[in-house]
Formats: structure tokens, C-alpha cells, sequence
């Protein structure tokens, strides 16, 4: 009774055309194939043979490797995968039929070979043709979100792979895959830094609270313009209730958004409840060919840098510690190296004096031949305090240290000088009171105006050295070289022409340097005056004047055939006041110090070769 | 280098200030004038004056030194001087005499045994009027 209600079901099914049944003896090399399936391929029972190359001849060819891979892995896993397999059939007709086989290894000889194997094949034409039906849908979907210009944005959540439309591309002015989709650049390179905080918190709260939102937001396109775009999104949950996927579209704006005015404020007042205090953000960008950053006006706030800092690697790295500098390096490298997003956390000392942290998020910007040329991303302050003294950066200490040590020389400078002519005055006076004779009186006459007139070019030179002190913060502009010479030869001409110097110049593999115009001039003027002025007495002076960049730097050097000095006395002493080496009358002593003030004062160095009897060569590296 | 050496007690001037070594020597003549005055215009041509004095009464019983100088400092003379002293057979007494207030050059005058004292210019009367009655007693 059994038996039979089973048969009769198995025969409904069969005369449904459902399920086609086969046995194959696998020994015998014959398969038995159900007639249900050969009706399935439009074909009467004895119209094809049972053999299996018959039958693997009516898969259509690309599909055949797919049955024979499930086949065998089903044989060789001794039946623990499962033989499941979707294929397309030729149909007699000349059409596809979709079928599903599956199947099982019912009897294995001693040696583990597969003898007997039965199953059933299942049409799936028609389910295949609805799946072809959505895709139609989906088809529509798209057209009718191409339409509206809609970009669609998928962030996964488990995978942590984001997916952006090529709509999503278009509306933000890339070439699909020119920008990485991820979620990072999404929030942090094209959405403005005023907008990304309140999308993140809008984001968190449909994931967190299922809170639907619509946010206006401004994306950046390449160009670097923002535009105003409608964005909303939505998750989805899996069967636990755990979200899985995000989806959601952006939508450009164009002039609208003035009227969409006050739905995003009171948004934005929402959200703002929901979001932690927001903390000072603004962007970065650092060009790799030419050593600098780029910073937003509110990373300079952040920063507290003038607006005409110097934004070169060597003067931003400074400010930060030494473990943040190591920090950077490694999220540098792994940047250019890795080609891949980094995220560090950094601490510096701004010039005005306070201890920043900051997290710095950014990646790498890659040009067509895959090289990468910057580094682009955000800066986000995440506290400030002011410094203890004891904090205050090796750097910024060693600048205090350096300005301190020329403020206290100036110091010493000026109570020197001043104090000799003061004493000179003094004991001149002393002897004019008790002198006698005419003579002796007309002779402290003379110095007495003797030390009046020193005494007012001691000043003017103090006047002169404290210069460079206060005119530190005047701009630096680009300066030619030839130009600075062209000034300083004619302030010289005088000299120039009595002494019959010769005067080579070569500023092409550095022909500009940015700096306090009166600065370089004064500069390089008091070194060629002190070439002429200490010339060799027998030798026709012969000047040399080089430019050149070395390791980011800009060198100048300028070469005599004078007297030369004695360096192995003189070094320590050669860029003092007063220090004058030759017993020459013009020697002020005072014009190397400025030198080595002004260069000192704008981060430079200057050194100084010289062998007595043959030259000197000073180098000067801005 | 001008010298006026029959007084028994005979001091030298070095400083590349001319108008300091007028005043000094008019003061010294002023209120010792006993004392003979020695000078040169800086280190060099005064350790060469020292380098070629053999006769004893030529060598002076006290040195007024600057430090800033061209040519050779106050220091690299007495770097020099010191080498030479034995030679002289003579106790000669040093004073720097300089307008340097730098904490720097008063450390280091304080701490050479070779100097008997530090002045910070200018050098009154009374100073002065001391240090000769200093040097004549022990000499």
C-alpha cells in the first residue's frame, strides 16, 4: 500500500514532466535517463540512446566542464559533497533548457570506485526566466535612477567593501575607479569637513537607532569644487537582525539647496544631539616633488601657523615630537610604499606655544602611471593645551636657545662698545680737567670728537645688528640672484674699479632664493666688500659667486683669492663683534657677525674655508 | 713702541684702543709718575717685544692687557706669554683690562692663575692708585 502511494506519487511527478529520474551503472557505462527528461528536451523515449556520451552531448559545451567538476568532486570526496549541478541542455529545438541535476553515489566496489550513481534532473527554466525577469526590473530601477541622476553608494558592512555607481562617479566629477571607493574617502576626501561629522552621525544613528535621514552635504568633485547633494540611506539586516549592508543614493542638488534650507538645519539640529563635541577639521595635501604640504585654512588654524608659513616638510616635521615624526613616516610610507590608507595620531607644538594632538588621516594620491605623487587627507585636532616649559619641543627650544644666545650677545655687543667709548670719555675727561698744557688739551679736544663719532657708528651698527632681529617677520619673497649682485656691484663700483677685481658669477643651477630682499642683499654685499677690502696685496682680487640646490636646500657660495685667516686661531671667533683679524683700519668687526645673524635668523647656516695667503670661500645654505 | 725706562717701576699698555692707551698713559704719568709706560697696539707686538727682552730692566713689572684686539687677542697672548714667563726671571703682574662684561671672560680671567685681576674699563684713579702701591710692595 505504501509502495504503491509512493509510486503513484513519483508517477504524478512524472506526468507532470517535474523531475526526470536517471540511473547510471557506471560499470556498465549505460545510463538510464528517465523519459521525463528527454520530454524535458522536447525528444520520445527511444529517440536517443542511454549512453552517457549521448547524454553529456546534450549539455551545451561550456557547461560540461562544470558537470564533470561536480561529478568528480562528489567521487573523490567519496560522496561528502554533494552532486548538485545547474546546466543549460540544447533542447531539440535548438533552445536552452535549464536544468538541475542532482545525484548520488549509491554503490562503491572494495576499491572505493564509484559503481552505481542515481538522481534527478528539475527544469529550472522558469525560475531562471524570472531571475531574467528582475534583472529586467533592475534594468528599469537603473534607468529610472539614471534619470534622476542618482549616484548609489553600498557600503558592506562585515566585508568593509564599498561599492559607488558609475552615476555615483559621474555626479562627483571622477572616472569610475579613478578615486577608490571606500568609506573613508567618501567621508573625509569628498565630503566637505563641515558636513562629514554630521553624515557620520547620521549614518551611525540608521545603523544604531533605524533613524531614516535626508541630509544635505557638500561633495567635492576633482576639481576641488563642492556641490550640494541630497543623500539618504538605508541598511539592511540580516536574519538576526544584525545590519549587513548600507545602500544609499546621493542626488545632485544643483541650486536647490536654498530651499532646502530648513529641512537640513532642523536635521542638522537632530543630529547635532546625537554627535560628540565637533572638533577643529580641516584637509592636507603633501606634494612629494616639491617637499611641501598643502593645508586648509582651518588646518593652518589648527596648526596656528601665519598665513605665510612656510609649509616645506623640514619646518611643519619640526614641530612634532620625535615619535610623531616617526609616526608620520611610517603612515609617509606605508602611503607610498603600500599604496594604502593610513590613520595616525601626532602630537606637536604650534608656534604659538601650545601641545596639539592631532589624527591625521590620509592616502595616497596616484597618478596615471601609478606612481604616487601626494599624500591627501584630513587633520582633526583632538586636544590642546598650553606647553610647560619643560615641554616646549626640542625644536622650538632650540630656536628660544639660538635666539636667546644672539639676543645675548647682542647684549654683550652693546655694552662693550658702549662701554669703551664711555670709559674713553670718561678718562679723556679726567685728564682734560687736570691738564696744564695747551697741547695736551687740544689733544683731548680731537678725542673727545674722536669718541663722539665712534660712539654714533657703534650704534648705528648696533642699530644695524638689532635689525635683524626685528625685521625677522618680514616676508620672504623670491629673489634672482643676479639681481642682488647686479645692486651690490653697483653700490661697490667704486671699489670695484679701484682694485680691478674680477667678479665671476654662475647662479643657473640656483638662480632664486626666497628671502628678506634687504637681507640678501646685505648679505652677499658684505661678503664681496669683505673679499675686496681684505684682497691679497700683491693679486688682482678675483671673486666667485655660486648658486646652487643641494638636498632641498638653496647653497650660495662665494670664493676669494685674498688674504685668507688663519682658521685654526680664528674660527670660533670669526663671526663675533669686533673681531678683526688682519690689522687692517677698515676693519669694523661687525660685518660678519650681521652676516651670520641673518642667515642664522632664517634657518640657514654659513660656514667658512680658508687658508691664509691663498682664500677664503664662505658657504651660505638658506 | 715708546718706552721711558729709567723709573724703577715700568708698566705696559697692551689695547689696540689709541685713544684708551693716551689716556692711560697721561693718568699714570698723572698720579705715578715714577712709572715708566710701555705700549703696543696688540698681542702680537707685544709678545714679540717680550720674545727679544733679555736686558731685566726693560721688562716691565706690570701688563695692562685688553682682550679684544685684531691680529692676536688678549687671550692668545697670554697662551704665548705664559711659554716665555720662565725666561723673564721676573714676577710680573697682569691685569686684564676690558670693557667686557661678559660673565664668560671674567670666569675664565678668574680662574688663570697668570692673571692677578680682572678690571672692567674704565680704570679710575683710585684703581689705579692701588694697584701701583700693590706692585711696589711686593717688588
Amino acid at each position: 500500500m505504501e509502495i504503491s502511494s509512493t509510486e503513484n506519487a513519483i508517477t504524478l511527478i512524472q506526468d507532470q514532466n517535474l523531475i526526470g529520474f536517471w540511473d547510471w551503472d557506471i560499470s556498465s557505462r549505460k545510463k538510464y535517463l528517465s523519459p521525463v527528461f528527454k520530454t524535458m528536451l522536447g525528444y520520445e523515449d527511444d529517440e536517443i540512446s542511454n549512453d552517457p556520451d549521448t547524454w553529456i552531448n546534450l549539455i551545451i559545451k561550456e557547461d560540461q566542464p562544470v558537470v564533470i567538476n561536480s561529478y568528480q568532486k562528489h567521487v573523490s570526496s567519496k560522496g561528502h559533497l554533494p552532486y548538485e549541478v545547474k546546466a543549460r541542455y540544447r533542447h531539440k529545438n535548438g533552445g536552452i533548457v535549464h536544468i538541475l541535476s542532482k545525484g548520488k553515489v549509491t554503490d562503491w566496489d572494495y576499491m572505493g570506485n564509484p559503481v552505481r550513481m542515481i538522481g534527478y534532473y528539475t527544469d529550472v527554466t522558469g525560475i531562471i526566466k524570472e531571475y531574467t525577469v528582475l534583472e529586467e526590473r533592475h534594468d528599469q530601477f537603473k534607468t529610472v535612477i539614471d534619470m534622476m541622476n542618482a549616484g548609489i553608494w553600498a557600503y558592506d558592512i562585515y566585508k568593509g567593501k564599498q561599492y559607488w555607481s558609475d552615476n555615483f562617479y559621474n555626479a562627483v566629477g571622477y572616472n569610475a575607479g579613478e578615486i577608490t571607493p571606500t568609506y573613508f574617502n567618501l567621508l573625509h576626501v569628498l565630503a566637505h569637513p563641515e558636513d562629514n561629522t554630521k553624515l557620520v552621525a547620521a549614518i551611525d544613528a540608521q545603523i544604531k537607532h533605524k533613524t531614516p535621514y535626508a541630509l544635505n552635504i557638500r561633495l567635492q568633485n576633482k576639481e576641488g569644487i563642492y556641490n550640494w547633494f541630497e543623500t539618504s540611506a538605508k541598511v539592511s539586516y540580516n536574519e538576526e537582525n544584525k545590519p549587513t549592508k548600507i545602500t544609499g543614493f546621493i542626488l545632485n542638488k544643483k541650486h536647490k539647496e536654498e530651499e532646502a534650507q530648513p529641512v537640513t538645519v532642523k536635521q542638522e539640529e537632530n543630529i547635532s544631539i546625537q554627535t560628540e563635541k565637533k572638533l577643529p577639521q580641516g584637509n592636507f595635501e603633501y606634494d612629494l616633488n616639491r617637499a611641501k604640504f598643502i593645508f586648509s585654512k582651518e588646518v593652518m588654524d589648527i596648526l596656528e601657523l601665519p598665513e605665510d608659513a612656510s609649509l616645506k616638510f623640514d619646518r611643519i616635521d619640526n614641530m612634532f615630537t620625535e615619535e610623531s615624526k616617526e609616526e608620520f613616516q611610517k603612515g609617509f610610507n606605508s602611503a607610498v610604499y603600500s599604496k594604502e590608507d593610513y590613520e595616525i595620531i601626532l602630537i606637536c607644538t604650534t608656534p604659538e606655544g601650545n601641545i596639539k594632538t592631532i589624527k591625521e588621516i590620509g592616502f595616497p594620491v596616484i597618478d596615471t602611471t601609478g606612481k604616487v605623487t601626494a599624500l591627501r587627507g584630513t587633520i582633526q585636532e583632538l586636544s590642546s593645551r598650553k606647553a610647560m616649559p619643560s615641554e616646549i619641543s626640542d625644536v622650538n627650544y632650540g630656536q628660544i636657545a639660538d635666539q636667546n644666545k644672539r639676543l645675548l650677545n647682542f647684549a654683550h655687543i652693546a655694552s662693550h662698545n658702549l662701554r669703551s667709548h664711555a670709559s674713553n670719555l670718561q678718562m679723556i675727561l679726567q685728564v682734560l680737567s687736570s691738564s696744564q698744557s695747551e697741547e695736551e688739551k687740544k689733544f683731548c679736544m680731537d678725542s673727545l670728537e674722536k669718541i663722539s663719532v665712534s660712539l654714533s657708528k657703534s650704534i648705528s651698527n648696533l642699530n644695524d645688528l638689532m635689525a635683524v632681529e626685528t625685521e625677522l617677520n618680514k616676508t620672504k619673497t623670491p629673489i634672482a640672484f643676479k639681481d642682488v649682485l647686479a645692486n651690490v656691484t653697483g653700490t661697490l663700483s667704486q671699489q670695484i674699479n679701484d682694485t680691478k677685481a674680477i667678479i665671476d658669477s654662475d647662479f643657473s643651477k640656483g638662480p632664486v632664493v626666497e628671502y628678506v630682499p634687504a637681507y640678501i642683499e646685505s648679505i652677499i654685499l658684505n661678503l664681496v666688500s669683505n673679499a675686496l677690502k681684505y684682497r691679497h696685496p700683491q693679486r688682482i682680487p678675483h671673486i666667485q659667486l655660486r648658486s646652487y640646490f643641494e638636498n632641498g636646500h638653496t647653497m650660495f657660495t662665494i670664493k676669494d683669492n685674498g688674504m685668507g685667516i688663519d682658521l685654526t686661531r680664528h674660527k670660533d671667533k670669526l663671526f663675533r663683534m669686533h673681531q678683526t683679524f688682519h690689522n687692517h683700519p677698515d676693519s669694523r668687526g661687525i660685518g660678519l657677525l650681521i652676516t651670520k645673524n641673518q642667515v642664522e635668523a632664517m634657518g640657514g647656516t654659513i660656514d667658512v674655508e680658508s687658508e691664509p695667503g691663498t682664500g677664503t670661500k664662505f658657504t651660505i645654505k638658506f | 713702541m715708546h718706552t721711558e725706562n729709567t723709573r724703577h717701576i715700568l708698566s705696559c699698555l697692551i689695547d689696540d684702543d689709541y685713544i684708551h692707551q693716551f689716556g692711560m698713559k697721561r693718568m699714570i704719568q698723572r698720579y705715578q709718575p715714577s712709572v715708566g709706560v710701555i705700549e703696543f697696539y696688540n698681542g702680537l707686538e707685544a709678545i714679540n717685544f717680550f720674545k727679544t727682552a733679555h736686558d731685566e730692566q726693560s721688562i716691565p713689572e706690570l701688563i695692562f692687557l685688553d682682550i679684544n684686539m685684531p691680529v692676536m687677542n688678549g687671550w692668545e697672548f697670554l697662551d704665548e706669554f705664559v711659554k716665555i714667563r720662565p725666561a723673564l726671571h721676573k714676577k710680573i703682574d697682569i691685569y686684564i683690562l676690558s670693557s667686557s662684561t661678559d660673565n664668560h671672560d671674567i670666569e675664565k680671567a678668574k680662574s688663570n692663575p697668570a692673571i692677578t685681576d680682572y678690571i672692567v674699563k674704565p680704570l679710575t684713579a683710585d684703581s689705579l692708585k692701588n694697584i701701583f702701591v700693590t706692585t711696589e710692595e711686593i717688588h
